[in-house]
């Protein structure tokens, strides 16, 4: 009798393990994982000359690189962005613009049909009195007016991202992805460089930045 | 020693249900790809607000004649194929409109947008649109976060937006051209 219970807890603690083990590696794959760099700064867009590459995507994820420009002092999410991205599903990346305003509650996202692998593209979002813009070699992909939004830009950021720790974040080892001429518009109007803070999330996230770079690379250590 | 072996087995029991309940809360976001065959209609309202988000997307959409290449039911299946990783649950309805599209960036006079990676000029395109109306959609943002003190923080964010998600397919070849998807109210 005794045996026997000691062996259905043997079994129910190794069912309780086992069901913990999961628990973990799941809490540990699901979140937002950057890796770039990112300037506190006044701005009214941001610019940046980035690589297309086809990394890996894990189920119900996403790959991708962007240029941002965005709201921080307010709660919520509050930014515009442009780059490329791949989800879950799709054999190729493809071109998009997305913005959010938790102040108006606006949240629309483009893509385009498709980003070629290995090209190097320069994506600017970027406004002027009354709009905000995104371009992708100069040519305008789409608008929303500041009104739509309705927040005031105090960071631009440029990263690789993903969504999973089993996704690849965009680049590897011997084929990092290059990302340069990374610019904000200042509040007068102007481009100007924007020199970036390193920052990056996984440990099988790599760059080569160093504080003030406006040109950098980042790769996936796995690939 | 029996008692103790019972109190034992319970508190084992209730260790595994725990786990269980924390496993099944965190796959809550694992991607269900949406199984609904049937096509149905939008209300009025969620028609008018279509055309009016069309517009903000600088899409303009017009009556197509010809009869298309692709059908109804697989545009529908390409729309399917393509969003498979990019929504939660089930949409509460899909619908697909055959239409010219042309879709100005630039505003209503500027030339249509030669869509990126291809030589298509996206004027007068015959395609289905097919709308995935009320669905939970996987977005990108909202990037990284600062404290007051200006330094990165991590946070938990659902990754989802419930909204219509519109996958635009050339009514012809059958690729997806464009995509574009916005917010809505949560019934």
């Amino acid at each position: 009798m005794k045996k026997n219970f000691l062996k259905i807890g043997i079994l129910l603690i190794l069912f309780a393990v086992l069901i913990f083990a999961k628990s973990i590696s799941v809490s540990a794959s699901a979140g937002l994982y950057f890796n770039g760099g990112y300037k506190l700064v006044s701005n009214k867009g941001a610019a940046l000359t980035c690589e297309t590459q086809n990394p890996y995507v894990a189920s119900g994820s996403v790959s991708t690189a962007w240029a941002m420009t965005c709201n921080q002092s307010l709660e919520g999410q509050n930014y515009a962005q442009v780059g490329w991205c791949k989800f879950d599903g799709w054999s190729k990346p493809k071109y998009f613009y997305e913005y959010n305003s938790d102040v108006t509650g606006a949240h629309d996202h483009k893509d385009f049909a498709t980003a070629e692998s290995e090209s190097h593209n320069d994506f600017m979002v970027g406004s002027d009195s009354t709009t905000m813009y995104f371009k992708l070699n100069g040519t305008q992909l789409g608008t929303v007016s500041l009104s739509t939004l309705n927040w005031t830009p105090d960071t631009v950021e440029f990263y690789g991202e993903v969504h999973d720790t089993n996704d690849q974040c965009p680049g590897s080892v011997s084929n990092p992805v290059t990302m340069g001429n990374a610019q904000y518009k200042t509040t007068s109007d102007s481009w100007v460089s924007a020199g970036v803070t390193e920052d990056h999330d996984l440990s099988t996230m790599d760059n080569n930045i160093d504080t003030g770079d406006t040109t950098w690379e980042i790769w996936d250590t796995r690939y | 020693m029996r008692k103790g072996m019972i109190i034992f087995l319970i508190v084992t029991i209730i260790i595994g249900v725990c786990s269980f309940v924390v496993v099944s809360a965190h796959t809550s976001y694992n991607v269900v790809s949406p199984t609904s065959s049937s096509q149905e209609s939008l209300s009025n309202s969620d028609m008018q607000e279509f055309y009016r988000r069309i517009g903000d997307f600088s899409i303009e959409i017009r009556t197509a004649d010809e009869t298309p290449t692709l059908t109804e039911e697989e545009a529908i299946e390409i729309a399917k194929k393509d969003v498979r990783g990019r929504i939660r649950n089930e949409a509460e309805s899909i619908m697909a409109m055959y239409v010219k599209l042309t879709d100005r960036p630039g505003g209503k006079n500027s030339p249509a947008l030669v869509l990126p990676g291809t030589n298509i000029v996206m004027e007068d395109i015959p395609v289905w649109i097919v709308t995935f109306h009320g669905a939970d959609i996987l977005y990108v943002g909202p990037g990284r976060m600062f404290n007051s003190n200006g330094e990165p923080i991590t946070i938990n964010v659902d990754p989802y937006v419930y909204g219509d998600l519109n996958i635009v397919i050339d009514a012809n070849t059958g690729d997806v051209l464009e995509t574009f998807s916005y917010s809505i109210p949560k019934p």
